[in-house]
């Protein structure tokens, strides 16, 4: 079983704590650096800890070059080893996310893709330490963000600074609502975790999202025992995604098709009809797949459902974008059975919204969208693999009920921009005809990068030397 | 998008290796053949695959296929792993071939380029565009192909 206590609790569980910034570094002195991480380790809560009140709630991840910069010359753990421990699409620059020919792959292209991104003023490669925080108040965080600024300027570590956040530093809130800026209520699906590694039916394995563990079905890396094994244990791989949403073109999008799609309703209706249909939920959050002709009175956060009703997807769309991230019960092709023997892969997600609401129907050039925090154990079986599922679906013979279904894309998160994409929504009813809409871009990345985030004990390592 | 894998490796010498290739040779079409075609068959995204050995000296492994080499590697791996630990065998510094990194590193380092520049946006393991790779029917994939041929 995983060690609870040694896993940063953010992994572990999620936090209420309404405000949150995540602040980018780029390390200076690894000794200098070291002080930094022994003044905020205590700061970083642990996964058996309950979240208090009054206490900020801090997380640290690092770059491979992060770790390699301050564990250079460890009696130990030797960096050159530990290159070769890690999985190479966490290492490897020609494997990351803003590598052209990855991002191509992964469909950050056009205006999502690398050389747009972190406001072009540094990239992704320059990000060596990122510190993920949660606040109870606005005074809280000010005054942690300077304390935080103060002690990493005093040891060395450069700011990597965002203009177009008032602070510098990606930020945000957990709405108190739920509601992200496309209107849909989030965090409804979180992976039920086997963390005492039971085998507990319905659960998630824990090797999904920590590694040390490895096993045949989830291969994690460090895959072999070892030093650079125990240091990792209880650690987890977390990208980091921050996405600008276009939300006048998602309203516009819904005002102008909504009609098409359900021309015997009312337009408001045909409107929220559509969101559904993108989404797979109403924006209340109740599933399509067991309410799929509108909303019960009350909303129902049901996680308790398939798809194996709807081969067609007739109640759900198959391209619906809940039903792309994680398709349930749907069966996956051959290829990716093999390569997920234990079912379709999970991620956690501790994302949080960004930027003021958009009051009119034009688009007001306000920055507004979310950053995306998502945990796991593996970065190219689950990270990347559900961002290219996003963009082309040919990952399960379910698609193939649809015309050209396997260039077809996730109905919000596709990039309308990917080679040979099949950018139609194809929506089928229940008497055999369809309608199929343009789609759009609703979304833009606007930077990426891929973290570990190491257990308590690796924190200690990193922050002895 | 079509990638072609042409995976070679330098056979060792020594008389148990060359033992173990001619072993490899004489039941290949009996017990190794039949392995590989059940599992390519199955995956609908390899067009072709073959093992070659040239003069006792070299062993190819080669394969056109669809998807990034990132995505379908680990399925290669895990599908076949008995028959990559078998072909690895015959070569120096082989991997692990349940290590999913050093299955990958070696993969990628033993991948040779063909010449001139692939048409398609093929890439290799790193990124860099893939060398030439004809193909008859424009590139379509093994999912479009056998779909319209399964078509009455």
């Amino acid at each position: 079983m995983a060690d609870l206590d040694n896993i940063q609790a953010f992994i572990v569980r999620s936090s209420a704590k309404p405000l949150i910034a995540t602040l980018l570094f780029r390390l200076g002195d690894a000794e200098a650096a070291r002080g930094f991480l022994r003044d905020w380790s205590p700061m970083v809560p642990r996964g058996t800890t309950s979240e208090r009140t009054g206490e900020p709630a801090l997380h640290l991840l690092f770059s491979w070059t992060g770790l390699e910069k301050l564990l250079r010359g460890h009696s130990r753990l030797d960096v050159e080893q530990g290159r070769l421990a890690f999985e190479p699409f966490f290492v490897d620059p020609t494997q990351a996310p803003d590598d052209p020919a990855m991002a191509k792959q992964l469909g950050l292209l056009g205006p999502s893709a690398p050389e747009h991104w972190w406001d072009r003023r540094f990239t992704s490669k320059d990000i060596e330490v990122a510190v993920h925080a949660s606040f109870d108040s606005a005074d809280q965080k000010a005054r942690v963000l300077d304390d935080l600024r103060t002690s990493a300027a005093r040891q060395g570590l450069e700011e990597l600074k965002l203009p177009t956040f008032e602070n510098g530093a990606l930020e945000g809130c957990r709405p108190a609502d739920g509601r992200l800026h496309f209107g849909y209520r989030d965090g409804i699906t979180t992976p039920d975790v086997d963390w005492t590694d039971s085998g507990r039916p319905g659960a998630v394995d824990l090797r999904e999202f920590v590694v040390g563990y490895p096993n045949d079905d989830y291969p994690t890396a460090p895959q072999h025992p070892g030093v650079w094994q125990d240091f990792a244990r209880d650690g987890s791989h977390v990208a980091l995604a921050w996405i600008y949403q276009d939300v006048a073109a998602f309203n516009g999008f819904l005002k102008d098709n909504g009609p098409k799609a359900a021309p015997l309703a009312a337009p408001d209706q045909a409107s929220e009809w559509l969101a559904a249909k993108l989404m797979g939920r109403w924006r209340d959050g109740t599933p399509l797949a067991k309410f799929p002709d509108g909303r019960p009175p009350h909303p129902v956060l049901d996680n308790d459902f398939g798809y194996a009703d709807d081969p067609k997807g007739i109640k759900c769309p198959i391209t619906a974008h809940i039903r792309v991230a994680n398709g349930r019960d749907q069966p996956l092709k051959f290829a990716n059975t093999v390569r997920f023997p234990r079912g379709t892969p999970r991620l956690i997600r501790r994302g949080f919204s960004y930027g003021p609401a958009l009051t009119q129907a034009a688009n007001d050039d306000v920055d507004r969208g979310v950053v995306g925090v998502f945990c796991f154990a593996r970065v190219n079986e689950q990270f990347y693999t559900v961002l290219r599922w996003l963009q082309k679906t040919d990952f399960s013979d379910a698609f193939r009920s649809i015309p050209n279904g396997l260039n077809a894309q996730d109905g919000l998160f596709g990039n309308r921009g990917f080679e040979q994409a099949n950018t139609s929504f194809h929506l089928p009813r229940a008497d055999g005809s369809s309608v199929s809409l343009q789609l759009r871009d609703f979304i833009r990345y606007k930077g990426v990068a891929v973290f570990f985030a190491p257990s308590m004990a690796g924190l200690a390592t990193l922050s002895a030397g | 998008m079509t990638h072609a894998l042409n995976l070679t490796l330098p056979i060792k010498q020594d008389e148990a290796t060359q033992a173990k290739l001619k072993h490899l040779t004489a039941n290949f079409a009996t017990e190794v053949q039949p392995k590989i075609e059940a599992a390519l068959k199955a995956s609908r995204i390899v067009h072709f695959a073959r093992v070659v050995v040239i003069d006792n000296k070299y062993i190819q492994v080669i394969t056109e296929y669809e998807g990034p080499h990132q995505e379908y590697t680990e399925f290669f791996r895990r599908a076949l792993t008995p028959v990559f630990a078998a072909i690895f065998s015959l070569a120096d510094n082989v991997p692990d071939v349940t290590d999913t990194n050093a299955f990958w590193e070696f993969s990628k380092n033993h991948n040779y380029r063909s010449l001139g520049t692939a048409t398609n946006g093929s890439t290799d393991f790193s990124g860099n565009p893939a060398g030439w790779l004809f193909s008859a029917y424009d590139h379509k994939n093994v999912e479009a192909i056998l779909t319209a041929l399964e078509k009455p």
